[in-house]
């Protein structure tokens, strides 16, 4: 399958009010299968609204989001509930990191081959053998740790994990999803630079599996080293798109960051 | 008393499986070599901990505040009742008399031995059917509401089992309302040849293997895929939802299996009382005691449930003993439970047996086998990596 040759997610003319604010006006978004998508913008220009529009965690005031899975089969996400919209293929991780700390690092990857299995709560009750099933998903939820470099931590509690390696759990958890768009909130956020390297390189290896990624980012240096496509949001407007030198140089997009002086 | 916290240490450092067949052992001698007043108190204490193990299900494992538990404790012990007081009349019609006035001409149709065994299932379903009505108008809410319709319902139910012949319908028929329910002596249930009596063995081991099932059955359920999807409820419903799980259905999957076993628990609380007990004593005090026993014990911790719940009825039941014509005065009682937990809440706030979370990290050789092992499940974009 070659890169690019279907559009994975599109809006149209998505929109959402919270009273009378708008937050995102009429965004019209199409993200290529196989690219590194990214949404920039200065904050509160709607970024994290349009991701939670997409994944149902909103609904949008007007507008429509269209999915299409890794069968190419299209769905329309309007009104569909967030567990539904995750179980047609779309994973997120969160801006601000929401992994189950409570719990080992292992079992939070657990939850995220939850929709690929099936046990239910009579077989588990009676404990019919389903022990198959289960080493199945042990061994599956610490290869996807050992994809994400955290094999060792297999079973330290998420919440005693150092901030860089949580945001790598919370990927390791949509990666067992088995996904066919990842949406990233924020990904380098807190990082160092050494591990905004290491960020990168593990990005890039996901979009070259096949999967594709939107990402929400304010580290220029990584935006700018990985991006296939830009799109710029201010004000709830999509104020750019293209590639990443082409953004680079907009005017609109200098003096949404910087002001009109810096023009 | 350093060699006995070393003891326990070591106790506590042996695998669930271990633990639980020493505890198996110590309560299988135990009706042999205590007296009838601690028999008494045992019968009480399992009755009361097989209701702990279901409410552990929602508040620990699900983490939903429930105030309403004695809700099940009455509805499967009202069910109870009725089932073992149907009779079949020699004109061939059904009837039933649950406050008994001498009982009915006829035959019982739960008179066969063993039929308290299918009581038992039936009175766990129409429980877990109960659960499930009751949580579906709770989804749609948030946080505390769940408490506070949990409570209203039992304070409903409480008051709909007291309506009498004045009333739209007459639920004194079934619940024996003010006067209390009474069977007959002919009426109680018999197992293995045995009428049961509270003072027999039967008894005993019939609500023992009940706390045995509802330990099993939580413990299988807590380290299941559902399990999981019910601790990620309680940990973070958005981050539940975003990794697909179907937080509505979950819920009441957890709200039927707390009922269910809520249920056996009413059941076996008239095996226990010999079918002769009042509706009235299922006021939210009830609730409230199972739900102390829980918290004490550590929420969403098989062995706190039974611990917490063994502590506080044993402190109960000491407290009401007759000290050589010293009493503690009843109205004490919750005051005395009240400093408890503050207590508790204070010094140890986790429970005397929080849940251990953690597990052991994998030696080398357990490394390389997950490594090599062929994962069907790891899939990464279009690519087969398995």
């Amino acid at each position: 399958m070659s890169v690019g040759d279907y559009v994975v997610l599109s809006t149209e003319k998505l929109r959402k009010e919270f009273g009378g604010v708008c937050a995102v006006n009429d965004v019209d978004l199409d993200v290529r299968h196989g690219s590194i998508t990214a949404l920039i913008g200065p904050n509160g220009a709607g970024k994290t609204t349009v991701f939670n529009l997409i994944t149902g965690n909103y609904d949008a005031t007007r507008g429509r989001v269209t999915f299409t899975d890794s069968e190419r089969v299209e769905h329309s996400l309007c009104g569909r509930t967030p567990d539904r919209i995750t179980r047609l293929g779309i994973a997120r991780t969160f801006q601000n990191i929401r992994l189950f700390g409570d719990v080992p690092t292992l079992d939070n990857v657990k939850l995220g081959l939850h929709p690929r299995t099936s046990r239910g709560a009579l077989s588990a009750l009676l404990r019919f053998p389903a022990a198959a099933e289960e080493r199945e998903v042990h061994v599956a939820a610490y290869r996807y740790l050992e994809f994400v470099g955290l094999a060792s931590k297999s079973h330290e509690l998420a919440r005693n994990l150092p901030y860089g390696e949580q945001r790598r759990l919370e990927i390791a958890r949509a990666l067992a999803l088995a996904p066919n768009l990842l949406l990233l909130d924020e990904p380098a956020a807190g990082m160092n630079p050494q591990e905004t390297e290491d960020l990168m390189a593990l990005i890039r290896r996901i979009r070259d599996l096949g999967i594709t990624v939107l990402l929400i980012e304010h580290d220029m240096r990584l935006v700018m080293g990985i991006s296939d496509y830009i799109v710029v949001l201010d004000h709830g407007e999509v104020i750019a798109r293209g590639l990443p030198a082409e953004v680079k140089n907009s005017p609109d997009v200098i003096r949404a960051y910087l002001g009109d002086e810096a023009i | 008393m350093s060699f006995l916290a070393a003891q326990l240490r070591r106790l506590g450092s042996l695998d669930d499986r271990t633990q639980g067949l020493i505890a198996l052992a110590l309560a299988v001698v135990l009706p042999f070599v205590v007296g009838r007043t601690f028999l008494n108190t045992s019968l009480y204490i399992g009755t009361y901990a097989v209701l702990a193990l279901g409410l552990n299900v929602v508040v620990g494992f699900t983490g939903l505040l429930d105030l309403g538990f004695v809700l099940f404790l009455a509805t499967g012990a009202v069910v109870t009742s009725f089932l073992l007081s149907l009779t079949r009349t020699p004109d061939g019609t059904v009837q039933w008399a649950v406050s008994a006035s001498g009982g009915i001409e006829g035959t019982q149709i739960f008179g066969f031995d063993g039929s308290i065994l299918l009581i038992i299932l039936i009175a766990g379903s129409v429980c877990a059917l109960v659960g499930v009505l009751r949580g579906l108008p709770t989804l749609r809410v948030r946080g505390d509401y769940y408490a506070i319709v949990t409570l209203g319902i039992a304070e409903i139910a409480f008051e709909t089992f007291l309506w009498d012949e004045n009333s739209w319908i007459n639920f004194t028929q079934f619940t024996g309302g003010a006067f209390g329910i009474k069977l007959p002596r002919a009426d109680r249930p018999v197992l293995l040849g045995d009428p049961l009596r509270w003072s027999s063995p039967t008894v005993y081991f019939l609500i023992l293997a009940g706390v045995v099932v509802a330990v099993l059955a939580t413990h299988h359920l807590n380290r299941s895929r559902v399990g999981r999807a019910l601790a990620a409820i309680r940990l973070d419903e958005t981050a539940a939802r975003a990794c697909g799980v179907n937080v509505n259905r979950h819920k009441l999957i957890a709200f039927a299996v707390s009922g269910f076993i809520g249920g056996i628990g009413g059941a076996l609380f008239v095996v226990w009382k010999e079918g002769t007990y009042s509706v009235k004593s299922f006021d939210v005090w009830q609730s409230i005691l199972i739900l102390c026993g829980v918290v004490l014990g550590g929420m969403g911790s098989i062995r706190g449930a039974l611990v917490g719940i063994t502590v506080l009825l044993a402190i109960d039941q000491a407290l009401r003993q007759n000290y050589g014509g010293v009493t503690v005065p009843a109205e004490a009682l919750n005051l005395i439970y009240g400093f408890l937990l503050i207590v508790v809440m204070r010094f140890r706030p986790q429970g005397l047996l929080p849940p251990v979370r953690r597990g052991r990290p994998l030696t080398e050789s357990e490394h390389e086998a997950l490594r090599t092992e062929p994962a069907r499940l790891f899939r990464l974009g279009d690519k087969d990596v398995s």
